[in-house]
């Protein structure tokens, strides 16, 4: 797992939620490990229904990622709709 | 060091495919294309190790061969190690060869046992020792496909183990042409299979363990971590393991290969391995009425009968040896049954750089 | 020299060592008034039935009987069991070892049957005939190519007790000969 393969994948989706006031950012990627953990900031969204809903997301995300990335990885999202526990 | 090179030389037909007929014909070959033992190749070998060709490894059973380094080189060549992994070959050869690992029983007996070689440290990604997704077989990493390989060329060209003549093998199974895997050990949350062994973390060490084969176990219907313990014990003292046949069950470890998921569920409710092994033996027992009445008879001469009516696997915790490797697809463990009177040994691997 | 056709390559075989079997030896006595060893194996029930019949006839012949049980390889136990083996080699005027009807167990029975041999006593090791090439090449390999061997039939272990007590009395005479015991 390349690092900056992970964060490139996580952009994708950061550069659709951020239309909405959202922002993805990468916590983790550790290639040792396989985690990937990411964070949903939406402190600066005004309208929480037009972002898409955390299982959604967590999906897209774990999509765009194994388009750049070879062979498996674990997705953590942390969106604070699901305060804060991880899926 | 300046080697000299002194096992029997021959010119073959500079062609892949004769090489391969050749390899069968001799019977030197284990069926599957190999590559020329060339002095170049067998000398880059030699280059990854402190030995000289002539240094003595030992003998290997059945016929008692001496494993030179040199030899041991020749056959990691034809099994398309790269001089890298030859130390970790060196490294399984004298794991094999601690009389506790009973090599002299091993590779005579009926059964399918054979070294299976786990990995641990930090070359395992350097030489593509698999221990993620399909470990034990089909990810296809070279080091895992070669090193368990050339060992299994030592065991038939040196030690003259043969499947009918030598070996009285009944079945032999998959793992006989190689196996050789390593351990996630950043997934694991308990420590390291070598660090409990006694080893450091910066150490590349191989542990050879006497398996009879991969015994798969899955489930999908459960949430709790004790309660998917307590099946996979009850699936471990399966009533026909080796470990019901012998004299108490003192001998002998099974490995149980936890994937990773698992591995973080597990560590939830035991976050010591030890408290996770006591759980395991604590339930790795059958009830004797499992067992028809002559067999109870055996059992009980055997003194293998609790005053409670269980037969237990193994006499200690310790005896069942919690791995982590796998993909993260969860849902399912492997088992590596003991041959019984066979323990398993480790060896760290030496390249001579202290 | 090679050519751009050929290639030379090295052989990943080698020989076992050659060795002279050991001495092996015969009693060449009566059995009245000897300490005869033999040893069983926990794993084997119609093995442990045919020894006690021949230490029956052993006793009856004026003989007394020396019997340990092995059942372990490796580990303390088997460690144990190698040492019980030795001392009791030295106690012994000759002995009977077996049983050899699976690999492993033949193996460790021609091991157990050497010591005897490395203790200069008469030995002999019993095995199934399924097994017996096996305990030949054993013994080659460990350097006692002389060793004495028994072939009972193949398998004992699925034989009703009479049948195993008439193969006792019928390969008796046999161990005895092979053992050097005059009559």
């Amino acid at each position: 797992m390349n690092v900056d393969d992970v964060e490139a994948a996580v952009e994708e989706m950061g550069a659709l939620l951020r239309l909405d006031g959202a922002e993805l950012t990468v916590l983790e990627a550790n290639p040792k490990t396989a985690r990937i953990e990411v964070a949903l900031d939406m402190t600066g969204v005004e309208c929480e229904d037009c972002v898409m809903p955390p299982e959604m997301l967590e999906q897209m995300i774990s999509d765009a990622v194994a388009r750049r990335v070879r062979g498996e990885f674990e997705l953590v999202l942390r969106d604070p709709r699901r305060g804060g526990v991880p899926s | 060091m300046t080697q000299v090179l002194t096992s029997e030389q021959v010119e073959v037909a500079a062609d892949g495919a004769a090489l391969y007929e050749l390899s069968l014909e001799g019977r030197w070959g284990d069926g599957v294309p190999i590559l020329a033992a060339t002095d170049e190749r067998i000398l880059a070998m030699l280059a990854a190790t402190p030995y000289a060709a002539d240094h003595v490894i030992g003998a290997l059973p059945p016929q008692y061969g001496v494993a030179t380094v040199e030899l041991a080189a020749v056959n990691a060549v034809m099994a398309g190690c790269e001089p890298a992994a030859f130390p970790f070959l060196l490294a399984a050869i004298e794991a094999i060869l601690t009389p506790e690992w009973n090599a002299f029983g091993l590779t005579t007996t009926t059964s399918s046992v054979f070294p299976m070689l786990i990995v641990n440290g930090p070359s395992r990604d350097d030489l593509q020792i698999d221990y993620r997704a399909g470990c034990m077989g089909g990810a296809g990493g070279r080091g895992s496909m070669t090193i368990g390989r050339a060992l299994a060329l030592c065991l038939r060209n040196i030690g003259g183990q043969r499947a009918g003549e030598t070996s009285r093998c009944v079945f032999g199974q998959p793992a006989r042409l190689g196996m050789c895997f390593g351990e996630w050990e950043e997934r694991s949350p308990w420590p390291s299979l070598a660090r409990r062994r006694g080893f450091r973390a910066e150490q590349d060490v191989v542990t050879a363990h006497g398996g009879k084969g991969t015994f798969p176990m899955a489930d999908i219907n459960n949430d709790d971590p004790r309660d998917l313990l307590h099946l996979i014990a009850k699936s471990l003292a399966f009533p026909l393991s080796n470990m019901f046949l012998g004299g108490t069950g003192e001998n002998g470890e099974v490995v149980l290969a936890i994937n990773p998921i698992w591995a973080d569920r597990f560590a939830a409710a035991f976050p010591a391995v030890e408290s996770l092994q006591e759980y395991l033996w604590e339930h790795a027992w059958q009830p004797i009425d499992v067992w028809p009445a002559g067999n109870q008879e055996i059992l009980r001469s055997k003194s293998r009968v609790d005053d409670d009516g269980r037969v237990s696997l193994v006499r200690r915790p310790d005896q069942i040896v919690p791995i982590v490797c796998g993909g993260l697809g969860s849902l399912h463990a492997i088992a590596l049954p003991s041959f019984g009177e066979s323990q398993m040994q480790s060896a760290a691997v030496d390249r001579g750089t202290g | 020299m090679t050519n751009a056709s050929t290639i030379a390559i090295r052989l990943p075989t080698t020989r076992p060592p050659e060795t002279d079997g050991a001495p092996a030896f015969t009693l060449d006595a009566p059995v009245a008034g000897k300490v005869v060893g033999l040893r069983t194996d926990l794993a084997w029930r119609s093995w442990r039935l045919i020894a006690s019949k021949w230490a029956e006839n052993l006793h009856v012949a004026g003989a007394t009987t020396l019997e340990i049980e092995t059942g372990a390889q490796v580990g303390k136990e088997g460690h144990d069991d190698r040492e019980t083996v030795n001392e009791w080699s030295e106690k012994v005027d000759f002995g009977i070892v077996g049983l050899g009807t699976c690999g492993s167990c033949t193996s460790f029975s021609v091991y157990d049957a050497v010591t005897l041999e490395e203790h200069k006593k008469p030995s002999l090791v019993v095995v199934c005939s399924e097994f017996e090439t096996h305990a030949r090449n054993m013994a080659r390999f460990i350097g006692h190519s002389n060793l004495k061997v028994l072939v009972l039939p193949y398998p004992l272990e699925a034989r009703p007790e009479d049948e195993l007590l008439q193969i006792a009395e019928e390969y008796y005479p046999q161990a005895l000969e092979l053992l050097g015991v005059q009559a």
